[in-house]
């Protein structure tokens, strides 16, 4: 891999983040909807004031003012984060990176597990299933697979609240980790992190698993029937060969390419589940800040998902041809 | 000269089309049993919604002397936190779930359709710059993006929201839609129709879409199951209010604003709206995956 190809690269992944935040300013600066009306309507509420002075307000704690020019809000919006500044909470009234800071590792420590866990069993169960086709453990791993996809990751949590946590009191109900044990390198602190991680990364996996069981199935699938597996087994290839080193190995490649895809999908998820466990990671942050309508806390958290999932896509173009020859420069 | 053509088609014509279509798209679907499946799932909410509402009464009022009742012959499904039946609850929310499944898919699948073929067929610089909108739609995650485009809205319409979701359901299809027309387009009986100067409207509908149909049908199979998942998240997180009853506004009410997750006599309550809410999913899941076995032979097992 040469400086100038990885230097290539680089240039693409701007040039997407710029047109991404950019089509998300457009849209949700562009849209019909009135930001300020739906605040001023729910202060309003709120603390019982008249209409007027709630819209005030509201208008006076959105991060932008309606009345700029669209396009003096764009530079603005632009000129913010090139300085690393998301700008500030209305409901916290925080400073929105110190919010990222202290909720991102959360959601980067529960969704790397989920993934890899979602990655490895998926790989290994859809390609078994591939190799056993037709027979009883094909059946049996592809019904699971349709099991779990069809529990989004928010009914996942729920329903895994209701039983693991409420019924049987397996794993606890919701946070990070136990209110009384001082955060710290303690094994109590490490024990406790962990036991709180399971109900999430469950939920967040769920759906995962199913994906990459599916998706391994069909691409083992049509691998199996290549010339080169047919030709291995005339060649008396053990199965175990066979099936590790021609069939789950180009297999596996269609998959690595969605890996992105998957990040972006898990933020989704994570919204969701981490709400429903109280964990405090992004999601949980994002469906708050959805919830009391902070404007600048949702763009913010929203300007955060967009780089990671195109962090994400870039690494995994860098990577690519490390594992697939095919896609290499000669 | 073709305006002539197609009008000249008589009954019999159409007749034989109906035929065509029943023997290449329906008829696989009944013999798979995986879609056959999801599909008598499907029909079976469909009939539910349309005319369950006139079968299963539904009393709002709440009444609090009937809190948490288990399921029994008076409430089938027991009650809720106010003393309302739950069955009569899920039975009013399948037809605004259905719509918020279908109406999203038909507005996404338009747009793919009409991006991806866009994309695919032409040449040059301004296919180039389509394809560069779909990559960095596809780019954007694309459920909290639905969820940031609904928080801006106050009081969306079920019409609208489907609108919404569909901003951010195109472009993965479009862009599988567009690599198909890629491929299509260097084919030789392509050529030919442009060699023979045919119209572009006729290349792209006569010659190229055909071809397309089964992976726009996949795609849009594809798409319901993905809206079902997405309008349950956007009703559970409570940012679109247009029906008490839609099974994700019914979970939120469930776990967020009356907690009866914590309560072991309420669990009935979360419970059944789960299993609704995964029977559908599944309906979806195996009808998806049994369209996908039809068009792909390579996937069948061996029967």
């Amino acid at each position: 891999m040469s400086p100038k190809h990885v230097l290539k690269k680089f240039g693409i992944f701007i040039l997407f983040v710029w047109a991404a935040l950019s089509l998300t300013f457009i849209l949700v600066h562009l849209m019909p909807g009135d930001p300020a009306y739906v605040l001023a309507t729910m202060y309003m509420q709120q603390w019982n004031i008249k209409f007027e002075e709630a819209y005030k307000m509201a208008q006076e704690s959105l991060a932008w003012d309606p009345t700029k020019p669209i396009w003096v809000r764009y530079v603005e919006y632009f000129a913010n984060l090139l300085k690393g500044d998301l700008g500030e909470s209305i409901v916290y009234r925080e400073s929105i990176n110190k919010i990222v800071a202290k909720s991102i590792p959360w959601t980067i420590f529960i969704g790397s597990i989920s993934l890899f866990l979602a990655y490895m069993i998926g790989i290994y169960l859809g390609s078994h299933a591939a190799w056993k086709r037709g027979k009883a453990s094909d059946t049996s791993i592809f019904s699971l697979g349709i099991v779990l996809s069809s529990f989004p990751s928010f009914v996942m949590a729920v329903f895994i609240l209701i039983f693991l946590g409420v019924k049987f009191k397996l794993i606890p109900l919701g946070g990070a980790y136990s209110e009384w044990i001082d955060p710290g390198f303690t094994p109590e602190f490490i024990g406790s992190v962990l036991y709180h991680a399971i109900g999430p990364v469950i939920a967040l996996s769920a759906e995962n698993i199913a994906i990459y069981i599916l998706g391994m199935r069909n691409s083992a699938v049509s691998v199996i029937q290549e010339d080169f597996v047919n030709f291995a087994v005339m060649r008396g290839l053990k199965n175990k060969t066979i099936s590790r080193k021609y069939v789950r190995r180009p297999a596996i490649l269609p998959l690595i390419t969605n890996l992105a895809a998957s990040v972006g999908f898990l933020f989704g998820g994570a919204t969701l589940a981490e709400t429903i466990f109280r964990y405090p990671g992004i999601g949980y942050q994002f469906g708050t800040a959805l919830g009391m309508r902070d404007y600048p806390l949702i763009v913010g958290l929203f300007t955060v998902q967009i780089l990671a999932v195109l962090i994400a896509m870039f690494f995994i173009e860098l990577i690519y041809p490390l594992v697939d020859p095919r896609a290499r420069e000669r | 000269m073709e305006v002539s053509m197609g009008k000249s088609r008589d009954k019999g014509g159409v007749e034989k089309k109906l035929k065509k279509v029943y023997t290449t798209y329906i008829r696989p679907l009944l013999m798979n049993k995986k879609s056959l499946l999801g599909l008598i799932i499907l029909t079976g909410f469909f009939i539910m919604g349309i005319f369950g509402p006139l079968i299963v009464p539904l009393n709002m009022e709440s009444d609090i002397s009937k809190r948490f009742l288990p399921p029994s012959k008076e409430h089938i499904l027991g009650t809720d936190y106010f003393g309302i039946d739950i069955f009569a609850q899920i039975v009013h929310g399948t037809w605004s779930v259905l719509v918020l499944a279908f109406l999203p898919s038909i507005f996404a699948i338009l747009m793919a359709v009409s991006i991806g073929i866009t994309a695919g067929y032409l040449k040059g610089i301004f296919g180039r710059v389509v394809n560069g909108i779909i990559d960095v739609f596809m780019t954007v995650p694309s459920f909290p993006a639905m969820l940031l485009m609904a928080a801006i809205f106050k009081n969306v319409s079920m019409v609208f929201a489907a609108f919404l979701m569909s901003i951010w359901m195109w472009a993965g299809p479009a862009k599988m839609i567009r690599a198909r027309v890629y491929s299509i387009r260097s084919m030789e009986f392509v050529e030919a129709a442009e060699l023979l100067e045919m119209p572009k409207s006729h290349i792209i509908f006569k010659e190229i879409t055909p071809h397309l149909m089964p992976y726009i049908f996949m795609q849009f199979v594809n798409m319901i199951k993905y809206s079902v998942g997405a309008s349950q998240g956007l009703m559970f997180l409570g940012l679109l209010k247009f029906n008490p009853c839609h099974w994700g506004a019914m979970l939120n009410i469930a776990v967020t604003q009356t907690g009866s997750i914590y309560l072991p006599f309420a669990i009935h309550y979360p419970l059944s709206i789960i299993f609704f809410i995964v029977l559908m999913l599944i309906g979806c899941t195996l009808l998806s995956y049994g369209v996908e076995e039809i068009f792909n032979p390579k996937l069948r097992t061996y029967e």
